[in-house]
């Protein structure tokens, strides 16, 4: 059931005025039950290891919170061990086969690949379980019974692509769960028709282009579509990505909770930290929160070590986006950068306004053209592919364009757009929406409006393409 | 640096939203989308600003000799074809629109009661007047149609049916050169498993540059599929789903059932703006190199190969161009030129230059000058008369 689906918007349709009809106990019923069959229609099979998972880390938590509030020492048996059990389940799922290509490439084993269907948005979900575990095993408040928790990881808006909840923040929206306002109910509708655009008429478009760039042998990439087609995937990510948040955010601010943002204008960031704090912000805390956080403190004062842990955690949320080594490259990119601009920052940091300012500019010119680059292997077919691809760029072999020029046109309206537009649309979208204006022209504004984005929703509707992030 | 600023302060509203009025609001949408539906502005905006160009004439031969979807639903298209009687067989025509329009007359007359014939009815009734009942003609060009496309439709018709053509007619036009990817229309074959087989068998055959393509368009193929018939992630397991039946119930809207006319006047109104604003026409100067030609030429290469291991004959053109327009840049096309020529030796095929054979008086006319890609009845006239000697010498009719 794609967000972009006919089914999904009946989904709503009924589950909406059924969760605004029902109180206390009963709506989270039917919040549980409209998520379990959300996830049903998927593929029925894989409910049962949601619920298995949910209750297992319902109930681990639950012995944890035991053995800390009798004083007792954490065991491995407590805290430790149901976290390596869910990490394993995700990696069984994810990891097994890739890990035995691998051996089969580099180890010349003839081991027969398993066919391994990977469940829906299980990246996610383990994820949540496994901070819900680190949470309480801080001193964290559990989540009880285990109807309310396993809304926590099953919640349907957000359950197959995010954004990443934390324990701490989805409770109170469960204490307080209340009937949405009708100004909620509004700003929920502005932000799925903005994130349905996003994704069917800006990502869906470009990804025509980058498919076919992609695709190309690529040794005759040149550099300009090199660039155009980076560009292009950049963008596209970007809208596809967020388009998806924004129509999570807004069905959930429907049913009247609200989920934390997970975007602010990641190509604006001054320095590849600061795109981190832009991109994927749910991920980001949880990885810095559960991992760099601890390893940091683990090395100390030895800066050097702190270097290699950031690239080393880098390159696992790499990992976490898919098993190959082109994602693992594309977050060691990351981390390497991070790195650079931290020893740079070093030299920089100390030196007065003048030489400092203008070093600071080219400094974010070239992160975020780094940070453009660094989408090639997470995006290329092959490594070979990417290694070529990355040369055309970097050498600026081949000026010559070789796809239709609409295609050249539309990247390049979409950056015209991502640069003008989209932070008016995230300022709109992102505020309160009690400040929505329903007195005057613009609240009626919206009817036609709404008409031509369904117009243009229709008219660019390629029967439902899936959202990239699906597959993480 | 720019950021989204945290929320503003809430501000204290003369009057709340009430679920009357956001219920007033759903309805007034409502009424906006059947009105847009409707009156289709889209269509007159396009109109306005294209002119006769959004007037291209077709012809209408009957359905047995050409695709009159243009690969829109090609598997049913060319699964509705009658068998042909017993010691008839087929010539298959494969182009872009060249082969199948003619523009209007420059005064705009007309338009509406023109029945041009266009190269392949001719080729037709000439073959025919010369053997009857012994070669029909199918002109199965499609717009913009690049040769990793014609070699997917190729596939059906040489590995799948069970009359195969006597011929083949590839028009190559440089322009269409830098098109690649299989669009839906053309990935409809996927859902006959034969086609599925052949196509996997051409992938096992080692690397060729357009192999990412087919890769592309059946994984495309199997996520449109599956998300539409059971829309579970991509595996046997199938499960049912309303999104068929709702989608059906849709089509009974205005708004939804003309989408795609819809989106083609939207993309001529950009096409119109791009021209006007940007100048960029469709004979502006372009390079026509790298991956996608690359990706073309060795599609013709095995689509030739393949013909040739089916015993069909080849007849390779280059299309004509528009003299008025200096639209390639010569070096890239004397290459290409050059190429085809090799191709055609190569499999023995026989080849037509006629990039010049069209006089500029015969070609149409667009918003902002002369049309580079289609030329009038006289034009086609010329092709066929350049076309029939080498083909009947190809079926053997010329000795």
């Amino acid at each position: 059931m794609l967000f972009t689906s006919f089914t999904y918007i009946l989904f709503l349709c009924l589950v909406i005025p059924l969760v605004r009809s029902t109180e206390g106990v009963w709506r989270e019923r039917v919040l549980l039950g409209a998520s379990l069959v959300y996830y049903a229609a998927w593929d029925v099979r894989f409910v049962a290891l949601l619920l298995a998972l949910g209750v297992f880390t319902h109930a681990a938590g639950h012995r944890i919170a035991a053995a800390r509030k009798s004083g007792t020492k954490p065991r491995f048996g407590n805290a430790t061990a149901p976290v390596v059990a869910i990490l394993l389940v995700l990696a069984a799922f994810k990891y097994t086969r890739w890990l035995m290509e691998l051996q089969n490439a580099l180890g010349g084993t003839q081991f027969t690949l398993p066919k391994i269907i990977l469940p829906l948005g299980i990246s996610f979900f383990t994820f949540e379980c496994v901070s819900y575990l680190l949470d309480v095993q801080k001193g964290g408040a559990e989540l009880t019974p285990l109807r309310r928790f396993l809304l926590f990881p099953a919640y349907f808006p957000h359950l197959v692509a995010g954004p990443i909840l934390r324990i701490k923040e989805f409770a109170p929206e469960l204490d307080k769960l209340r009937r949405a306002t009708w100004l909620e109910t509004l700003a929920g509708i502005d932000r799925i028709v903005i994130g349905l655009l996003k994704k069917v008429v800006l990502a869906d478009s470009l990804a025509l282009f980058v498919d076919q760039g992609f695709s190309a042998s690529p040794g005759r990439v040149g550099a300009l579509d090199a660039w155009a087609l980076t560009i292009s995937f950049a963008l596209q990510i970007f809208f596809d990505f967020s388009g998806y948040s924004d129509i999570a955010i807004g069905v959930s601010r429907m049913v009247g909770i609200r989920l934390p943002e997970n975007f602010n204008l990641p190509y604006h960031a001054e320095s590849p930290s600061d795109f981190w704090n832009r991109w994927h912000m749910t991920l980001s805390r949880w990885v810095r929160d559960y991992l760099f956080f601890p390893l940091n403190m683990r090395a100390g004062k030895r800066v050097w070590l702190r270097y290699v842990f950031l690239v080393l955690v880098m390159s696992f949320v790499g990992l976490w986006h898919g098993a190959g080594v082109g994602f693992v490259i594309w977050g060691a990119w990351h981390g390497v950068l991070m790195v650079l601009h931290r020893v740079a920052q070093r030299r920089v940091g100390h030196l007065e306004d003048g030489p400092r300012i203008p070093l600071e500019r080219v400094g974010r010119v070239v992160s975020l053209i780094l940070l453009v680059a660094a989408w090639v292997p997470f995006r290329a077919p092959t490594l070979a592919a990417a290694t070529a691809m990355l040369r055309a760029m970097f050498t600026l072999r081949g000026f010559r364009p070789a796809y239709s020029i609409n295609d050249y046109l539309f990247a390049l309206a979409c950056l015209a757009g991502y640069v003008v537009l989209v932070p008016r649309v995230e300022r709109f979208v992102q505020r309160d929406p009690e400040t929505h204006e329903v007195n005057g022209r613009t609240f009626w504004l919206r009817a036609p409006l709404y008409a031509l984005a369904v117009q243009f929703l229709f008219m660019f509707d390629r029967s439902n393409i899936a959202f990239i992030y699906f597959q993480f | 640096m720019e950021t989204i600023p945290t929320a503003p302060p809430i501000h204290e509203l003369k009057r709340g939203l009430s679920g009357a009025r956001l219920l007033g609001l759903g309805v007034a949408a409502l009424a906006c989308m059947a009105a847009l539906g409707h009156t289709n502005v889209l269509e007159k905006v396009a109109t306005a600003l294209t002119g006769a160009e959004a007037r291209l004439v077709t012809p209408s031969p009957e359905p047995e000799a050409w695709d009159e979807k243009r690969g829109g639903t090609l598997l049913t298209t060319l699964r509705a074809l009658q068998p042909l009687p017993e010691g008839t067989r087929r010539v298959l025509m494969l182009g872009n629109s060249q082969q199948y329009t003619v523009p209007p007359p420059k005064d705009g007359s007309a338009v509406g009661t023109l029945r041009p014939r266009i190269t392949s009815m001719r080729l037709s009734a000439s073959l025919e007047a010369e053997a009857p009942g012994k070669l029909r003609v199918y002109n199965g060009a499609v717009d913009n149609q690049n040769f990793t496309e014609a070699l997917w439709q190729s596939l059906f018709w040489l590995e799948l049916s069970a009359q195969k053509p006597a011929a083949l007619v590839l028009q190559a036009s440089f322009d269409t050169l830098r098109k690649t990817g299989i669009r839906g229309g053309y990935q409809t074959l996927l859902d006959e498993p034969r086609f599925l087989d052949a196509l996997h068998l051409r992938l096992t055959k080692g690397a060729r540059p357009y192999h990412p393509d087919f890769v592309a368009a059946e994984k495309q193929w199997r996520e449109r599929t599956a998300q539409l018939a059971t829309e579970t992630t991509p595996n046997e397991w199938k499960q049912w789903s309303p999104e068929p039946a709702l989608r059906a119930a849709m089509n009974h809207t205005e708004l939804f059932r003309r989408r795609e006319g819809s989106k083609g006047q939207l993309l001529g109104m950009l096409y119109a703006i791009r021209v006007r604003a940007l100048g960029i026409s469709p004979r502006t100067k372009r390079h026509i190199v790298g991956a996608p030609l690359e990706q073309n030429l060795a599609a013709l290469d095995d689509l030739m190969a393949l013909a040739k291991e089916k015993h069909c004959a080849i007849v390779l053109y280059n299309a004509p161009t528009n003299p008025a327009v200096d639209m390639f840049f010569v070096e890239e096309y004397q290459a290409y030129v050059e190429q085809l020529r090799a191709l055609a030796l190569k499999h023995g095929a026989a080849f037509e230059e006629l990039g010049k054979a069209v006089p500029d008086a015969h070609w149409g006319y667009l918003i902002d000058g002369p049309d580079p890609i289609h030329f009038d009845e006289t034009g086609h006239t010329i092709v066929h008369d350049k076309l029939l000697r080498p083909l009947r010498m190809s079926l053997g009719m010329d000795r």
